[in-house]
């Protein structure tokens, strides 16, 4: 069964197309990753995909229901979302911010024993027991996107998806996220992330949906979908495709502009 | 929120109601109060003369209780609002409740209404349709206007609210002999008020208080933005509308009775938040306490400071600016 599906998906905002004809399926427990220029629409999708925005046309599923026909709590119990960048000026702790994602498990006014285990397995799981106390607001980027991960991980849905997990992280942290993404996909979640980083990408995802100006241009596994011209039409720039030692892809870019 | 803390805000109310009582122009012996209340319990403690009795059990007693239940409205109505808004300037009145309540007022003051109608205070019915009827106007132009951001609604609502006080002048000017009235309306005051007022306001705090404390968690989860909210699966225009009708419908009851008494609705959650954190069901029981300490106290130095009462809006405001600056500034905490 697919997790997520899209059927001609075409959105129009503000008289411009974001998104063009958009179609296609994720099967469940899969790991995949969405790449594309500044402004291809990946974010637009993201809010698609959790009917934060309305497509022109077309269908979204999810989990083989239409996503019309799903309240917000249940598309919330489907997909956890982990955005780019949260900030609040609220003084919220960490533990309150990942306690706050079993709220579509909890019909309840008030807080139980299983939000406040399932928010303190989260963390653990996140390995940042030791921030539950910390304000949010003071954390540094890569431990907010930490945060982030374990909120989604506490949702408990059976897809989390990611916009731009690794932006503004260092290299450590970039790795610790996707190891964290990869042990979660390994357990059984889909994993979908909107990624600007290739040769990060590469090394963890093996799906890859191409996307330029609302239109895919290319999807599969990356075997299939990566080649120095599709990449070189995407971005507008000569890009080099070269194979490490281990026979993983390095994209390395050329310094002349088309 | 332990039970400890809700004993010591109790212990403490408690207290301040018995003191306040106690605290008046009349010359009434400090135990004497105590022991005229304590007289509607034990016969053993009567005795006392009937205008005693009336001015403490039916002048102060249910003054002291009104401004207490009231100031815990309005600081439970800024906690929900400031959630809603997430903007630290709203208030109870930012939707143009206390314009349309004073419109209400104004109207029945200059077109000489009679007092009561069937036994109900017709300048406060007034003001309730007044304040009513005004919110829903700005709803309605939100709800038409195709907008989803609450800058919008901010936006709408003040704007309704600065066409409201200028009608209001047109109205004072047009009739200037009842300008005093109005004006001191406006102001806000506790006199006069009696156990029916009581009543009626404790039936909108309860109503209130039981729909907030069951949106807490949704209130907690407006604060991290629209977008956020979604994503956790809150259906957010829905219930950010139920809570500004039920909070507006809430401010606009109190403002009927009481006039309009600034500052306790905007300051209140700020001050408390500093203190309980931003999560909602510790931060309004918190406030409740706290808005109907501060609103009892203002209104006690309003009627026995000095030797004709002062409207009580002033005492909120000269007492609660400074003491507000000064927690802004010593606090290690945001305020928003």
């Amino acid at each position: 069964m697919n997790c997520v599906e899209l059927k001609n998906v075409c959105c129009r905002v503000d008289n411009k197309d974001i998104l063009n004809d958009i179609s296609f399926a994720i099967p469940q427990g899969s790991m995949w990753a969405i790449i594309g220029p500044n402004g291809a629409g990946k974010s637009t999708l993201i809010k698609i995909l959790t009917s934060v925005l309305k497509p022109t046309s077309g269908e979204v599923r999810i989990n083989d229901s239409n996503i019309n026909n799903l309240s917000r709590l249940e598309i919330a119990r489907n997909i956890a979302v982990v955005p780019d960048n949260f900030n609040t000026n609220f003084d919220f702790t960490v533990f309150d911010i990942v306690l706050m994602s079993r709220y579509s498990h909890n019909s309840k006014s008030y807080i139980t024993n299983a939000d406040k285990t399932a928010a303190l397995e989260a963390l653990d799981k996140a390995k940042i027991s030791h921030l539950k106390n910390n304000l949010y607001k003071t954390l540094s980027s890569g431990e907010k996107q930490t945060v982030l991960l374990a909120r989604a991980i506490a949702q408990d849905s059976d897809v989390i998806l990611l916009d731009e997990p690794t932006s503004n992280l260092d290299i450590k942290n970039q790795m610790e996220i996707m190891h964290m993404l990869k042990t979660l996909n390994d357990d059984g979640k889909s994993v979908i992330a909107v990624m600007h980083d290739i040769n990060l990408a590469v090394r963890f995802i093996n799906n890859f949906i191409i996307i330029k100006q609302g239109k895919i241009i290319n999807s599969g596994n990356i075997e299939s979908v990566f080649s120095e011209k599709i990449l070189a039409d995407l971005y507008d720039i000569n890009v080099n495709i070269f194979k490490d030692v281990n026979s993983r892809f390095l994209f390395m870019q050329a310094e002349k502009i088309k | 929120m332990k039970k400890i803390h809700i004993f010591i805000f109790s212990s403490i109310s408690i207290f301040l109601i018995l003191l306040y009582t106690a605290a008046g122009t009349a010359d009434i012996a400090f135990f004497d109060t105590f022991k005229i209340l304590a007289s509607k319990f034990n016969s053993s403690f009567s005795g006392f003369s009937t205008s005693k009795e009336i001015i403490i059990l039916n002048i102060r007693l249910p003054r002291v209780l009104l401004s207490y239940i009231s100031g815990a409205c309005l600081a439970l109505c800024g906690c929900g609002y400031q959630s809603v808004f997430k903007n630290p300037l709203s208030d109870p009145f930012i939707l143009g409740v206390s314009s349309g309540a004073a419109l209400g007022a104004t109207l029945s003051i200059v077109l000489n209404m009679p007092n009561t109608l069937l036994g109900l205070n017709i300048t406060a019915l007034m003001a309730f349709f007044g304040a009513v009827i005004t919110v829903f106007i700005v709803f309605a132009i939100y709800e038409n206007s195709q907008r989803n951001s609450t800058s919008s609604l901010l936006l709408i609502g003040i704007a309704i609210g600065q066409f409201i006080t200028a009608v209001i002048s047109v109205l004072m000017l047009l009739n200037q002999d009842n300008i005093k009235d109005i004006y001191f309306w406006t102001l806000g005051s506790f006199a006069a008020k009696s156990w029916p007022h009581l009543a009626v306001v404790s039936v909108y705090f309860v109503i209130g208080f039981c729909f907030m404390m069951h949106n807490s968690k949704n209130l907690d989860i407006m604060l991290l933005g629209s977008q956020e909210a979604q994503y956790l699966g809150q259906d957010i225009y829905k219930v950010r509308r139920h809570i500004l009708v039920i909070t507006s419908l809430l401010a606009a009851g109190v403002v009927s009775v009481t006039g309009i008494i600034g500052f306790i609705g905007l300051v209140t959650p700020h001050v408390v938040r500093i203190f309980t954190g931003p999560m909602h069901k510790k931060l309004m029981v918190c406030s409740v306490f706290t808005g109907g300490i501060f609103l009892m106290t203002a209104d006690t130095i309003a009627r026995s400071a000095l030797k004709f009462e002062l409207p009580v809006g002033i005492i909120t405001a000269i007492f609660g600016a400074p003491f507000f600056i000064y927690l802004i500034y010593s606090s290690k905490r945001e305020v928003l």
